[in-house]
């Protein structure tokens, strides 16, 4: 009996011959009107392709000729008659089905939402948590001396000033000296202009700008409090296995994406790891915040230097300073607070002031 | 992403090129037996949809281990739908094989990760390794990908050596970038001649004849394009800096998509044009506007919808390749013989993969 007109090929060489597929008592072969091609073979002998769409068929017999078949129903037919156990396609079925899309729809989403907003930072967490601490230990030394090289020149500041401020950081950091190796450093920031950063295993720089931005050390205490947040709570760390997280997820949905441009993966990949940076600054608040409640320091001393620090970044030097123009470019938040690694100041003002 | 085959799928199951560009008058059209068969894509966008959807939900369900059958089936649905001559092209890579691989590469990316983020100084040393390692990862996932490609019944084969391939991968877009881009044409044509001449079908080689002087030709218009519009920039800066933080990226941005759109129809036209598969050539004419309208659009329109496009995307790349690709026959094509089989594991395609190594190809 015919089941399908198609194509034969012997796969010793690329001659193409037009012809028949027939079924006798579950033997499969391939004829045309003169000659068969491939003699009777077990059906369940016979590697039929699943089907995909419309695309054409494969039928592999065990000495690999092949017949390649466009009548997809035909071969459904076949399979379905017979009662060999080859898959249906389980792919195929859930692919054919109007309601099985849909729902695959709503749990993609959902799936991905969750995955970005709560499973990606919890794997982070989990994972950071685990592993052991002592191994980073020598990352610091190497930022250090990169930081140096390309940013930082030494400090300025007179060796009294140093002083004034180490000593009023005792408290805080000596609070925390048996579960951080925390080393405070001075270095003036040029371009970078008055800022604080936290190295993964405990280094903590101030650039001369802030210290002299600073109107009392309390605020400077406000700071260290945040910067000792970021390396209590392993940000530095997190930060790295959600951006590797991130880019496997985002592999996966696309497939190969390179056909199109990649700036359209790359620009969702990017607003997100900004999203995940907001969200540690946010927690790194919180931690100062309890520091501060903890030494007797009013709250309001954190958006205080935060406020003063964003006025400089916007408005530049001194003379602008107090300019009315630079008041008005500090409301418009808008969508560039999606661009940025740190929440806006308002917000994180109004935390502070929130909080009792 | 896709390391080596950065188009289309299908793109790389059809690797023959050809050579119209140099048809010169003296080529008697012998005995007229010559055809011109052109590549047809019959999928759609509203298919393949279903398609992409379920894979990704079953690659959620089972927290990643459908991806390798995922990969498999997104491969068969592009290589099945292009056809040539009425016969269709055939994707058979086991999905075992591709797990394997995948195992494999996420343990290394775990362990890379991890170095990365404790020993800096070690994983200075591991990304030295993973470099000298890069061309051997090419050279495994463009023989895979070849192996696992057929077209009636006879599969494609790549044979390229490690040398060649370092040459071809490392050191010569090194030189493009030490010669600020001035030998970057040559070493796109280097590229392209250590694809296409390692390749072949069955146990017939490809050819590949252009240059390099034929590619920095092609590529001469650029070059002025781009230094005209650095020139224009570092002009701007300098003679109106209030207005420069408008009017550069009004500037930039279109001049940056006009390189991006014309690079990848010279590359894909001079890969094709002049590549020959036995006496079989290829005619493929990428053409700016339609390219531009398809690249600018797929781009939007999956950036809208936040990515719900991109199977979309997907086909209509294909679509555009089919439609602009044609095989100059010299005969049936019944003559071409099938080579030894050899087992290629798909090792180095997934290192290549999950570290995020692009090859231009």
């Amino acid at each position: 009996m015919k089941i399908a007109q198609g194509y034969y090929y012997d796969g010793k060489n690329s001659r193409r011959i037009t012809a028949e597929l027939h079924e006798e008592l579950g033997m499969l072969s391939v004829q045309t009107e003169k000659t068969t091609l491939q003699g009777a073979c077990a059906l369940e002998d016979v590697q039929i392709s699943s089907r995909i769409g419309n695309t054409p068929r494969h039928l592999t017999f065990p000495l690999n000729t092949t017949f390649e078949c466009s009548d997809n129903d035909a071969i459904d037919q076949l399979l379905k008659q017979s009662n060999t156990s080859i898959h249906t396609g389980l792919a195929h079925r859930l692919e054919s089905g109007k309601r099985y899309i849909l729902i695959a729809i709503i749990v993609v989403i959902t799936a991905v939402w969750g995955g970005i907003i709560w499973g990606i930072p919890t794997l982070a967490y989990k994972i950071a948590f685990t592993l052991p601490d002592s191994a980073s230990q020598h990352i610091d030394q190497g930022v250090l001396e990169l930081l140096d090289e390309q940013l930082f020149t030494p400090t300025e500041l007179p060796v009294t000033t140093q002083q004034r401020v180490l000593n009023a950081f005792i408290p805080v950091s000596q609070k925390y000296a048996n579960k951080l190796d925390i080393e405070i450093l001075f270095r003036k920031g040029g371009e970078l202009g008055p800022n604080a950063m936290a190295l993964p295993s405990g280094t903590i720089i101030f650039t001369d700008e802030l210290i002299e931005l600073a109107k009392q050390d309390e605020e400077l205490v406000a700071i260290l409090a945040h910067e000792i947040g970021h390396v209590i709570r392993k940000h530095s760390l997190r930060q790295g296995i959600q951006s590797s997280a991130l880019t496997l997820l985002i592999v996966t949905i696309t497939g190969d994406i390179s056909s199109i441009s990649s700036i359209v993966t790359a620009i969702p990949l990017i607003l997100t790891e900004l999203g995940y940076s907001r969200e540690f600054e946010r927690e790194a608040d919180r931690f100062a915040m309890q520091v501060m409640q903890d030494q007797g320091i009013p709250l309001h001393k954190f958006p205080d230097i935060l406020d003063r620090m964003e006025k400089r970044s916007r408005c530049g030097d001194k003379e602008k300073f107090e300019a009315l123009e630079c008041e008005q470019t500090l409301n418009e938040a808008g969508i560039s607070s999606y661009l940025s690694t740190h929440p806006p100041t308002e917000e994180r003002r109004k935390q502070f002031y929130i909080t009792p | 992403m896709s390391n080596v085959n950065t188009h289309t799928e299908t793109e790389a199951d059809a690797p023959p090129p050809q050579t119209s560009a140099t048809a010169t008058p003296t080529t008697v059209e012998k005995a007229s037996n010559a055809k011109t068969l052109p590549f047809t894509f019959n999928g759609s966008g509203n298919e393949y949809f279903k398609i992409w959807i379920v894979n990704i939900l079953l690659t959620i369900v089972t927290l990643g281990i459908y991806s390798a059958w995922a990969k498999v089936r997104n491969g068969r649905y592009f290589y099945g739908n292009t056809q040539l001559d009425d016969s269709s092209f055939a994707y058979l890579a086991n999905p075992f094989t591709i797990l394997k691989g995948r195992l494999i590469a996420f343990v290394l990316f775990a362990i890379f990760v991890t170095v990365q983020n404790l020993m800096p100084l070690v994983s200075v040393g591991l990304s030295l390794l993973l470099l000298m390692a890069f061309p051997w990862l090419v050279i495994r996932s463009l023989a895979f990908n070849a192996n696992n490609s057929a077209y009636r019944n006879v599969r494609f084969g790549f044979d390229g050596k490690y040398g060649e391939a370092f040459m071809a991968i490392l050191i010569w877009p090194l030189l493009g970038t030490l010669s600020l881009g001035l030998l970057m044409p040559v070493a796109l044509q280097r590229q392209q001649k250590f694809l296409i001449e390692n390749s072949r079908y069955g146990s017939s080689k490809f050819s590949f004849s252009a240059t390099g002087r034929d590619y920095f030709n092609a590529f001469l218009k650029l070059i002025v394009i781009v230094v005209a519009g650095v020139i224009l920039v570092v002009a701007i800066s300098i003679m109106a800096p209030a207005r420069a933080s408008i009017l550069i990226p009004v500037l930039m941005v279109p001049l940056y998509l006009y390189a991006i759109i014309y690079l990848n129809i010279t590359i894909t036209n001079m890969k094709f044009n002049n590549s020959l598969l036995a006496a079989h050539s290829f005619k493929c004419n990428y053409e700016l506007k339609s390219y531009a309208s398809l690249l600018i659009t797929n781009t939007l329109f999956t950036a809208l919808t936040l990515g719900i496009y991109i199977p979309w995307a997907k086909v209509r790349s294909a679509q555009y390749l089919a439609n602009h690709l044609e095989l100059i026959a010299e005969d049936d094509l019944n003559g071409f013989a099938a080579a030894e089989q050899e087992k290629v594991s798909a090792i180095g395609q997934e290192v290549g993969d999950i570290f995020d190594m692009e090859f231009g190809m």
